[in-house]
């Protein structure tokens, strides 16, 4: 059978090589070659306070170096991450206008840089994405506003998002869903993690069972508290284990399908593989039907993060698994699609 | 706090110079970040380093670690480390061992946490046995 090539394509996260890259064992041309060596798709997606010294202050000389390198390769460029800092300064937060000032010069170095996609975060309300997108228009640039847990696509900061993208009914502000907002389980490499300072299987449990609860998020927090203690916890230790409740959320995979026509970019979030490949945190054959049905054509990057939790992988091989799990599922949509239409 | 820890203090982190010594040190977050988002502690042997007199230097610039709150604009790059210029009264006797402490606290400026939105506090505290190299230039 013939099969058509997915509309949703491949791309490689730096993001995915945090590990690699602080140990300073690579150049910004060793971490391109070695990620092109591994992975499937063409598509590149680069963080600028990450693998640009100097963002997003660059000379012409260092824009040309950076496109010259991505060209050595091959990639296609898919999407530029700012970084929305709006505490940058200790003692108060960025106003609106200054947060515009602030994003702004990371929206030219993706035009410079030829990325069609800027990565944009919650910080930046409603007010500093109404300034900025007339900008986004002209440098030919989409703001993709990350939806990182716990913004899934009903958090109230994202409808007031939505409305404004609706008013606003421009190409040029989207979403960039991140897959950790929909999670199916608590990643093996976060318990380890807890398991590392001490953590009884006991309160393992207690967490998994009380991050499974429909409560908001508050309710978890205090229910974990009380029962966590009276079963020894220390507070460092709850600590923790709140993190179980704040890095992984829960929201529904169908309820991306809202959002699906302003998606410009996917993060294809993860921690680690079962023995068939499969991510068990996360359903990625779920979420990419939602969007791949909702006629989602762009990028589905793989951002690899069990680097803050666990060094026993290489970010490469875990990058490598993520992309043929991805192509999988792709293939699998692809037939049953070609079948539905024959 | 996490595998990237173990970038913070590299083997030849420890030097002594003319007026003390030097220690450097690397961030333990994935991208960088200015100096105003962090905060740095250190001890030697269980002595802590004195806030007052200890600057530190990044991109060739050298500052009082009091003024680090209000260096917004002087980023330190992932990959750089800042050196720390510790002065005493003689160098610190180089060739020898020292149990060196260092606890860097991140405010994570784009993760606002609690009900007060506060910046995610990413601390690190890592200890390591480092043998001191010989005099460098000082500061």
């Amino acid at each position: 059978m013939i099969v058509q090539d997915s509309s949703i394509k491949l791309c490689t996260s730096l993001f995915s090589f945090a590990y690699e890259w602080n140990s300073g064992q690579y150049s910004l041309d060793g971490m391109l070659a070695e990620a092109k060596r591994i992975s499937l798709g063409n598509g590149l997606e680069i963080i600028g306070f990450q693998s640009l010294k100097g963002f997003p202050t660059l000379s012409p000389e260092a824009i040309r170096a950076v496109q010259k390198l991505i060209d050595k390769y091959g990639f296609e460029r898919a999407c530029l991450d700012a970084n929305v800092d709006i505490a940058v300064r200790r003692h108060r937060y960025l106003t609106p206008d200054e947060t515009v000032e602030y994003i702004l010069p990371q929206l030219r170095v993706a035009k410079q840089l030829g990325f069609p996609v800027l990565r944009v975060q919650l910080m930046a309300g409603p007010a500093v994405m109404r300034k900025l997108a007339p900008f986004a228009e002209k440098a030919n640039v989409k703001l993709g506003m990350e939806l990182h847990t716990p913004y899934g696509v009903e958090h109230p900061a994202v409808l007031v998002l939505r409305e404004l993208y609706a008013e606003m009914d421009t190409p040029y502000l989207g979403f960039i869903p991140d897959f950790g907002t929909s999670m199916r389980a608590i990643p093996d490499a976060l318990l380890g993690s807890f398991r590392a300072v001490g953590v009884t299987d006991a309160l393992i449990e207690l967490t998994k069972e009380i991050w499974h609860k429909d409560l908001p998020m508050p309710a978890k927090f205090g229910e974990l508290q009380e029962r966590a203690a009276a079963l020894g916890a220390t507070p460092p230790q709850i600590g923790r284990l709140n993190m179980a409740f704040s890095m992984n959320g829960r929201q529904r995979p169908d309820q991306w399908a809202k959002i699906v026509p302003q998606t410009v970019h996917l993060h294809g979030k993860f921690y680690g593989f079962d023995d068939d490949g499969n991510e068990p945190s996360i359903d990625y054959a779920a979420i990419l039907k939602v969007f791949y049905e909702g006629g989602y054509q762009g990028y589905v990057a793989s951002e690899y993060e069990g680097s803050a939790f666990t060094d026993a992988y290489s970010g490469f091989d875990m990058v490598a698994k993520h992309q043929a799990l991805c192509q999988r599922i792709l293939t699998e949509l692809n037939i049953a699609h070609a079948v539905s239409i024959s | 706090m996490g595998p990237l820890d173990k970038y913070i203090l590299a083997d030849d982190a420890l030097t002594a110079t003319p007026t003390g010594f030097d220690l450097r040190f690397k961030s333990h977050w994935y991208r960088s970040l200015p100096l105003s988002c962090m905060d740095v502690r250190a001890t030697v042997n269980g002595v802590a380093i004195d806030p007052a007199t200890t600057t530190i230097s990044v991109n060739g610039n050298t500052y009082l670690l009091a003024e680090m709150p209000e260096l917004a604009d002087e980023w330190l790059f992932i990959l750089d480390a800042a050196t720390l210029h510790i002065t005493q009264p003689t160098p610190l006797p180089p060739n020898i061992a020292y149990t060196v402490s260092l606890s860097l606290d991140l405010h994570i400026p784009y993760i606002l946490v609690g009900a007060k939105g506060k910046p995610l506090l990413a601390s690190s505290t890592v200890s390591k046995t480092l043998t001191c190299r010989n005099v460098g230039p000082g500061r």
